[in-house]
């Protein structure tokens, strides 16, 4: 505590160390996990997560999760399948067993509106729909045989974001801040960048649910207005006079509390969050301010398309940047609005999923292009995934339904082995027939490449420790560099 | 742990072969004979076979899932041992590869593949096939069948909490004076022990402070605060508890606490956040029943089933029932409007009710005993279903529980005069009819023809023929009507009213019931159309397949099919057809319903059905699921005394005839009387409507796609038993569900309630765990602290349930008048305070200091009860389903008014902690984040209020400066100032009306720079924490 007040009386912190962020940030855990994480903290000054030390040693150290909301289809992106065109108009109930879909408005099979063509030295295939992401696919892990649990969207989000379908347990964001702390003392640790479609499930996709709030996800939007509360509604002289004041009042609260001097944590870490707010006033401001980025820059990321949910997500993929160069550890990015629905397509497939991949394609080919020109690359996990896939059959005649039998997915950068493509689906992209993934995988391998052993990973609650892989997962090693 | 479908490891669609039992695999483990290679057949060559190739085989590729290893082996087959794998059958026939189940699903042949994640390599499905070619040698590995890992009994007996509390003297002490009570004695006697001593009272001041925000979540009022301060007598401080506990604030303060427990929310969250209709009835009926300091066996029962209790509780000012009320509990959770899986949907809706069940009442986490039996407590996967089923046997309706109790005495009234008046008219029929007449009217009942063989699956017949099924509603509309009952009717329009006989047995709704009126909000969606309280009639709910029903109905009514319990199918974009509106225009039809269209009924789903009318009267007589309308052969008598009635030669204007009519007409007439007392409007809360008894089975892994076995209903064997009296097969059984858990042999409901409020009261439980007194919950820290908890649970239990009784009598001891100054030696003996050496320093909630800003800024508005306000709508809010942004200031009201949408909630409160309400939340998170202190420093919120307090602290021309801060100080700290601090407020509005642009001494009510100052003392500590 001491130093906090400088001896002109006026409000201004030092920089907290990890450790006193831990110490002061005491939470809902109870004072005896607050003690035994100090105790390992005082070992190891790096982080403000429980985890004394990575399991084994991290290939990335922050994640940038890319949320392609409503479910991108599969034969239209990275799984081709040239059977759809030769079976094209075919009742698909005569070709292969067919599941309930939430509609049930089963329609003929309906081959992909879109070409597919090799790129880069691998020479995957991508479809036209994502051309950028084509000139950069040889830094892209494609997993073709990834499935989900549920048909229907909210389930099917809190399944993806939290490893449980229903509402209310912590996102993977808050597990991996829980276990790893921030690199950054003056943000926190978990952001998501709201793009400006909230997915099915609303906040509760990027809750901490029964984990501390200091984890949980803050939410902040792609324009000046960033954070909550985080603007000042007055001038910083009467805002620090008034801390100033509360700080002295402060003090003689604590002494009565303790007469030998030493007050409540409680009390220490709610004064030291009320500096850590302080500061968090300048340093969101800051992150949000483009100005010093290049014209070349802003250009590559499509904030100067013409097309305004293009602007948007180039905003988030730049924030992105901004906040892992800051050390924040996990953000994760909601797609904008295009004037349709989300990737969501139950009709109108051919306009819908092309104006969603022209709001996304862009700024994530130059995302990715910017993270490896910087060397944060190597250091930043970026993972690209919908909740589910869409079905190779159509839905009425021109839109496609949830798939949860099997959808494609991407990582790129820290200890991920780019170029390659894992996982297969049938003839017709339906079902998975080749390494089956569900999303416990995907959370246990992004967790490994974070130096997490995920099932190592808890936190004790309602009788149970509990993980975000729940009692499942296995690191798909097949993309592991 | 407490979820279902991740806990599935096979992938739906996967598990195809296991839905129906014919083709389950799972089989037990009771004695199987081995099927393959005797172990004394087995060749040395097959041994080494086995052990290089299949084994190393199996342990790569299966035994991740099918080892005890992974908890329970998936399907009850392990691959661990000889032993065990031969204990599960039908997994492979010796000697015929192409046979075996195995061989099938790992050559990925049907819809079952294995292992799930990929096939095996060609070469290995080859050495599994020569395995069982080979007869499926499997050497002596020398272990025994696992069997039986869970023991029940031996769980019970090694557990703490399953003992019953018994009341232990207290203690001696040294220090007897300090004691004031019992609690006293037990805490000053763990102090002594430990060499350590309580510390000394806390001041009047800080006392009446902490005893208001704790009791009631408000600060007190200034004056209280002096006057008691002045007060040396020995009762001033009790009498002030009095006086917190009859105020209506301690009734909202608690209310709150135990929302928390019971995952209340007032809409349904998922996609579009519908909201759960009228929910703060709920809400209000908690606080009443806190402020009237309900006995907690009766708050209990009225919440388990409150619909059955034999005496409902009357509100003495309105009549209403205020017991169904709080059967609400169960329908509080969480919904999707459009689930793909209804069953499993279903699942885990009554997952979280049993599961909410558990903690809020027993403190015990039954949904871990869902997918298995409890991996460390007391209960079986039995225990879970047994208590599934009786939530699955009720359904869900909005009571209008304002009329309900004097409706049916209305009702019980016409029951009594239809008898009457049936009996009576028939015998004046009998004269005019003749002999012929009359010798029909003696055959009655006896030769009325049964229905033909029916066919399909008979839902619900209310024909009285064979045993009619028993009129269940949710009010009191609908009653019996035998065939053969004489009515009286215009033979055409305008004519005078003859007299007929019914011609079918059929439960009816009088037309005086299709004009109730619903105030409050309606179900959403076409369901709501209709204005359905008081008026629906609810089948039993049957299991059927086939998805085409066919009701025999007249009149003008709403028919909703509900399938699996599932309430919201209507107000979503599926399912359209489950509710639909017909009008038959008086005359008796079978109405054909197929409900193909929007889901599969292959393997059928329970379901029930509810008819409520529209307009005029309606009747129901049978209702049956087939594929063809239903032949019947209808009641004989009826139809030829009709014939004679109607026939030409029949003279009406006979006198006994016209006697007969003449009576009928006085008869209606009384009928007409008793029905104008039907009481039409009423309010509606959501609650249950008990059904039959629906025995559910066990699901295995939680997967409503694969039941085992029946699990009847009944209470937890930890508890009572293996052999418990079977439960009714009219109801759901909630009642005695009730009374078991209030019955003094359960050890759990009074020690859980007990400690909940020791909660509330110190911060932390004496079992730290509030929701979970099982094996993985925190114990008492010590055995003095158990007894505490033991004695305090039996003296509650014994001296009549009442909370406000246990919270006077701790708040009032001196364990709990302590100050909060730390002693440091205690501090390092005793780090975490468990011995109680002081009074734990506590964040107030969320909630309170919302409320105290309000409070002391004097916005605030005191009004007990009523519908929710909006909730404030922030740019960071947004979704589906997105309210209109209620007042910035949530006009004025308590915080426990904010409405509480799942998906938007008040982010004031969840910045402190408010939980998300997924499922009980005895002890909230209490965290120390940025977040709080940016809420306070810049929400526009707490700058408004700044600003009114201000104004009230200048409201008084006359006051100097300081006695201003000196008012400020008490509203916010109930104290005054010291004279530093004093100073230091003075010096401070000094610089703030220089930042102004204003002289203080000039403008010394210069209203910026006040409040600068009480925006400046609502961030202080001391605000937000009790001291």
């Amino acid at each position: 505590m001491s130093g906090a007040v400088h001896t002109c009386g006026r409000f201004h912190a030092p920089p907290l160390s990890r450790r006193d962020v831990l110490r002061r940030a005491s939470c809902g855990f109870g004072a005896v996990a607050a003690a035994a994480l100090l105790a390992r903290d005082r070992a190891r000054a790096a982080s403000t997560g429980v985890l004394p030390a990575v399991h084994h040693p991290a290939r990335a150290t922050s994640v940038i999760f890319l949320y392609m909301d409503g479910g991108v289809s599969q034969v239209d992106s990275f799984d081709p399948k040239p059977r759809l065109g030769q079976d094209a108009g075919k009742d698909p109930r005569t070709l292969f067993k067919v599941d309930a879909t939430q509609f049930n408005n089963v329609g003929s099979v309906l081959p992909s509106p879109w070409k597919f063509q090799p790129y880069g030295a691998s020479g995957i295939p991508v479809s036209e729909l994502f051309p950028h992401m084509g000139s950069v696919v040889d830094e892209l892990a494609i997993i073709r045989s990834m499935t989900s649990e549920f048909p229907e969207h909210t389930n099917a989000n809190y399944f993806l974001h939290t490893g449980s379908g229903l509402q209310g347990r912590p996102s993977m964001g808050a597990w991996t801040t829980y276990g790893l702390g921030s690199e950054n003392d003056e943000l926190p640790g978990y952001m998501v960048i709201n793009g400006g479609l909230i997915p099915p499930g609303g906040l509760d996709n990027f809750t901490n649910g029964f984990l501390p709030a200091t984890y949980q996800g803050s939410v902040i939007n792609p324009s000046a207005a960033g954070l909550a509360n985080i603007r000042r509604s007055e001038q910083a002289a009467a805002q620090v006079a008034k801390l100033d004041l509360a700080r002295l009042l402060d003090r003689g609260f604590a002494g009565r509390l303790a007469r030998d001097g030493t007050p409540p944590d409680a009390l220490e870490s709610a004064i030291a969050n009320q500096e850590l707010a302080y500061r968090m006033q300048a340093q969101v401001p800051d992150l949000l301010d483009l100005s010093g980025e290049s014209a070349d820059t802003k250009r590559a990321y499509g904030l100067e398309s013409e097309y305004k949910p293009t602007q948007i997500f180039g905003t988030e993929c730049l924030l992105a940047r901004r906040m892992v160069e800051r050390g924040v550890r996990f953000v994760e990015l909601t797609c904008p609005g295009v004037g349709a629905d989300r990737w969501d397509q139950h009709t109108k497939l051919r306009e819908g999923h092309a104006n969603n991949a022209r709001a996304v394609d862009q700024p994530i080919a130059a995302l990715v292009r910017d993270l490896r020109e910087r060397g944060l690359l190597d250091s930043t996990l970026v993972v690209w995934s919908g909740e589910f896939g869409r079905t190779p059959f159509a839905q009425g005649t021109d839109g496609r339904d949830h798939n949860p039998q099997a959808f494609s997915m991407w990582m790129a950068g820290g200890g991920v082995k780019g170029g390659t493509v894992t996982g297969a689906t049938d003839d017709y992209g339906y079902r998975v027939v080749e390494k089956k993934y569900m999303i416990h995988d995907l959370h246990a391998t992004m967790l490994h490449l974070l130096g997490i052993d995920h099932t190592r990973l808890t936190y004790r609650f309602s009788g149970r420790d509990i993980r975000l892989t729940d009692v499942h997962g296995h690191v798909i090693r097949d993309v592991l560099a | 742990m407490t979820r279902g479908p991740s806990h599935r490891r096979c992938l739906p669609g996967a598990c195809a072969a296991f839905r129906t039992p014919a083709s389950r695999i799972i089989l037990g483990f009771a004695a199987a004979l081995w099927a393959g290679v005797p172990l004394a057949a087995i060749v040395p060559e097959d041994a080494e076979f086995f052990e290089t190739q299949v084994r190393p085989l199996l342990v790569e590729h299966c035994a991740e899932c099918h080892s005890a290893r992974a908890g329970d082996p998936e399907g009850g087959l392990s691959f661990d041992s000889r032993a065990d794998f031969s204990a599960a059958e039908g997994v492979a026939v010796a000697g015929r590869p192409d046979d075996s189940l195995l061989v099938k699903v790992v050559r990925y042949d049907g819809d079952l593949q294995m292992p799930p994640d990929g096939r095996l390599s060609d070469a290995a499905i080859r050495t599994i096939e020569e395995w069982v070619r080979r007869g499926l040698p499997w050497p002596d590995d020398g272990k025994a069948a696992a069997g039986g890992g869970f023991d029940l009994a031996k769980r019970r007996a090694e557990h703490w909490c399953w003992r019953a509390p018994e009341r232990a003297a207290a203690p001696p002490v040294t220090q007897a004076a300090w004691c004031r009570g019992d609690i006293d004695r037990f805490v000053l006697a763990r102090l002594e022990a430990a060499g350590l001593a309580p510390a000394a009272e806390a001041s009047r001041e800080v006392l009446v402070r902490r005893a208001s925000e704790i009791l009631t979540g408000l600060p007190p009022d200034p004056a209280d605060v002096a006057r008691i301060a002045a007060d040396p007598g020995p009762e001033a401080f009790e009498s002030y508890v009095d006086r917190l506990l009859a105020s209506p604030h301690y009734g909202e303060r608690f209310a709150r606490h135990w929302l928390d427990v019971v995952r209340y929310g007032e809409a349904r969250g998922h996609e579009f956040d519908f909201p759960i209709p009228n929910a703060w009835r709920y809400r209000d009926w908690v606080v009443q029943a806190f402020n009237d300091d309900l006995p907690y066996d009766q708050f209990v029962r009225e919440q388990i089933a409150g619909d059955l209790v034999a005496t409902p509780r009357i509100d003495p000012r309105s009549g209403a029932n205020a017991s169904v009320v709080g059967t609400g509990f169960w329908f509080l959770g969480e919904a999707v409007h459009a689930p793909v899986d209804i069953a499993q949907d279903e699942a885990d809706r009554i997952d979280n009710c049993v599961d909410t069940f558990g903690k809020a009442f027993l403190g015990m986490a039954l949904g871990c005993a869902r997918c298995h039996d409890h991996k460390f407590d007391a209960i079986s996967n039995e225990d879970y279903y047994a208590l599934a089923g009786m939530v699955m046997s009720s359904s869900y309706r909005q009571v209008p529980f304002e009329t309900l109790e004097a409706n049916k005495r209305v009702a019980m009234r016409l029951a009594q005069a239809d008898r009457a008046a049936r009996t009576e008219l028939l015998a004046l029929l009998a004269e005019p009819l003749g002999p012929a007449g009359r010798e029909l009217l003696a055959m009655d009942d006896a030769v009325r023809e049964p229905p033909a063989e029916a066919g399909g699956i008979p839902i619900a017949n209310y024909g009285g023929v064979g045993p009619a099924t028993a009129i269940v509603a949710d009010g009191s509309a609908w009653e019996p009507v035998a065939a053969g009952t004489p009515v009286l009717q215009p033979v055409v329009a305008g004519s005078p009213r003859e007299l007929r006989l019914e011609p079918l047995g059929h439960a009816h709704s009088d037309p005086v019931w299709s004009t109730t009126r619903s105030t409050g909000e309606r179900d959403p969606g076409p369901l709501g159309a209709v204005d359905r309280a008081g008026r629906v009639l609810r089948t039993p709910k049957v299991r059927i397949t086939g998805g085409v029903l066919w009701h025999r109905v007249r009149g003008n009514m709403q028919i909703d099919v509900v399938v699996d319990g599932h309430v919201l199918l209507s107000g979503g974009p599926l399912y359209g057809s489950h509710v639909v509106s017909v009008d038959t225009k008086g005359q008796w039809q079978w109405i054909r319903q197929d409900l193909r269209k929007d889901m599969n009924w292959d393997h059928g789903h329970v379901m029930h059905v509810e008819y409520a009318a529209i307009a005029g009267a309606a009747d129901v007589a049978e209702v049956v699921a087939a594929a063809d309308e239903p032949r019947r052969m209808d009641p004989a008598v009826p139809a030829a005394v009709n014939g004679l009635l109607a026939n030409a030669s029949f003279d009406w204007n006979a006198p006994a005839a016209r006697r007969a009519v003449a009576r009928a007409e006085e008869l209606a007439a009384s009928r007409d009387g008793i029905l104008a007392d039907v009481q039409l409007v009423s309010a509606t809360a959501p609650a249950m409507l008990d059904g039959n008894g629906v025995d559910q089975f066990v699901l295995l892994k939680g997967s409503a796609a694969r039941p085992g076995e029946l699990s009847p209903r009944r209470f937890l064997e930890a508890i009572d038993g293996a052999d418990q009296p079977a439960w009714p097969r009219h109801s759901s059984g909630r009642l005695e569900l009730a009374d078991r858990v209030l019955d003094p042999a359960n050890p759990l409901t009074g020690r859980v309630i007990v400690n909940r409020i020791w909660h509330h009261l110190f911060g932390r439980g004496l079992v730290p765990t509030p929701d979970n007194f099982g094996k993985l919950g925190e114990p008492a820290a010590d055995p003095g602290a158990q007894a505490l908890l033991d004695m305090l649970a039996v003296r509650f239990r014994d001296e009549g349930w009442s909370i406000k009784r246990l919270v006077r009598e701790i708040v009032t001891s001196s364990t709990w008048r302590m100050s909060g100054t730390r002693d440091a030696r205690a501090v390092e003996k005793d780090p975490l305070n468990l011995l109680l050496h002081h009074h734990p320093l506590r964040r107030l909630e969320g909630e309170a200091i919302r409320d105290k800003i309000l409070a002391v800024s004097g916005r605030l508005d005191p009004t007990v009860g009523g519908p929710g306000v909006e909730v404030f709508i922030t740019e960071f809010h947004d979704g589906r389903g997105k309210p209109a942004s209620g007042p910035l200031d949530g006009a004025g009201r308590r915080s426990i008014y904010t409405r509480i949408r799942r998906n938007f909630l008040p982010s004031f409160l969840t910045a402190f902690d408010m939980p998300v309400p997924f499922q009980a939340m005895g002890r909230r998170n209490v965290t120390n984040v940025p977040a709080q202190a940016l809420t306070l420093m810049n929400d526009r919120f707490v700058a408004e209020q700044a600003t009114l307090w201000a104004r009230k602290a200048l409201g008084d021309e006359a006051l100097a400066p300081e006695q201003r801060i000196d008012a400020m100080y008490r509203a916010a700290f109930a104290r005054t100032p010291t004279p530093e601090e004093r100073k230091a407020a003075t010096a401070f509005l000094d610089a703030q009306a220089r930042v102004h642009g204003a002289n203080f001494a000039d403008q010394p009510r210069h209203e910026a720079a006040w409040a600068d100052l009480a925006h400046a003392l609502i961030n202080t500590k001391e605000f937000i924490f009790v001291p």
